[in-house]
């Protein structure tokens, strides 16, 4: 498609099936905007849970998230800021045609999105020890031992769902690093709308789950 | 519409907002209002969450069908939650003991 070229001797080709790049460009970008609306129902269902047992049983909600860890949740949620901010300016650089700074900010994104997995691993193990891990080596001495369970199944589902997320979008960086080191076009926009999503989620279970006792 | 660029400014500050209001939050649940400061910290949550889209997303930047879909989104979720909660707000006798 000769035509298509004739904007910009930088300008990629569209794909066959589009008017030009930027008509392509809005076409990605709505593509994800459609999947993060599906997230959305998808995470909106474990929150769901929330309500549903916090309005059951708002006294094992209380002592159960008690027992979680306000610091770590809170380090967390600022590394998980932070990374939304890098990611930020990784878009804005791709934008602009900064490559150098996209590898960089990108890099610093996955970083920190590694950083909050290692907290979060920390945070698994020592509750696990605590003995707050549902199954057969659950132990809870207070009462309302079967709702606190059902608790800790929902935090362990909505943060393991979570983390996988985070996973999948490190993965991603990774993969679009080793590309643009190839010489290769990356897109950054797209994947930087799912990193901001998985952020925003994060934003809601923070308070959901550490700060639903009060103090 | 080509792809707008954010300002650097516009990026820090925002990012300078979600912190302040992380540490509000944390403020808020230091405070031991009980169920007052749970519901002021998903507030907060609910502005934070409002800031990613809006500025780091660039949904002010965004075509109309954007906002369409994201306004899709909340309205499904509200149903959800919502109906959930006014089954088991109101099913007599209660689903669960």
């Amino acid at each position: 498609m000769p035509a298509a070229r004739l904007g910009s001797v930088d300008a990629p080709a569209p794909a066959a099936q589009f008017d030009d790049v930027e008509q392509q460009r809005v076409s990605a970008s709505l593509g994800m905007w459609i999947f993060l609306t599906t997230e959305v129902l998808l995470f909106g269902a474990i929150f769901t849970a929330f309500a549903v047992h916090r309005y059951r049983w708002p006294d094992a909600t209380a002592a159960a998230s008690s027992h979680l860890d306000v610091t770590l949740g809170a380090l967390n949620t600022a590394v998980l800021l932070t990374s939304g901010f890098t990611m930020a300016l990784a878009v804005r650089a791709a934008a602009l045609g900064k490559r150098r700074a996209v590898a960089v900010t990108l890099a610093v994104t996955a970083l920190l999105g590694a950083a909050f997995l290692g907290i979060k691993a920390l945070e698994y193990s020592r509750e696990i020890d605590a003995g707050l891990l549902p199954g057969a080596t659950f132990r809870w001495t207070g009462s309302d031992a079967g709702p606190v369970q059902l608790f800790f199944v929902l935090y362990f589902l909505a943060t393991s769902l979570h983390a996988l997320h985070l996973a999948t979008g490190i993965a991603m960086i990774a993969f679009l690093l080793v590309r643009q080191i190839r010489g290769r076009d990356i897109p950054v926009e797209v994947p930087g709308l799912y990193w901001h999503f998985i952020d925003v989620v994060w934003i809601f279970l923070f308070p959901l789950l550490y700060l639903a006792a009060g103090r | 519409m080509t792809q707008r660029a954010s300002s650097v400014r516009a990026l820090f500050l925002t990012y300078g907002v979600l912190l302040a209001l992380l540490a509000a939050t944390l403020a808020t649940w230091a405070a031991g209002l009980g169920t007052a400061s749970f519901a002021i910290s998903l507030a907060i949550a609910a502005a934070k969450a409002a800031l990613v889209v809006i500025v780091f997303m660039g949904a002010r930047h965004s075509r109309p069908v954007t906002w369409f879909l994201f306004a899709s989104g909340a309205l499904w979720l509200a149903i959800l939650i919502g109906l959930t909660m006014a089954d088991v707000a109101t099913r007599t006798p209660p689903i669960v003991r």
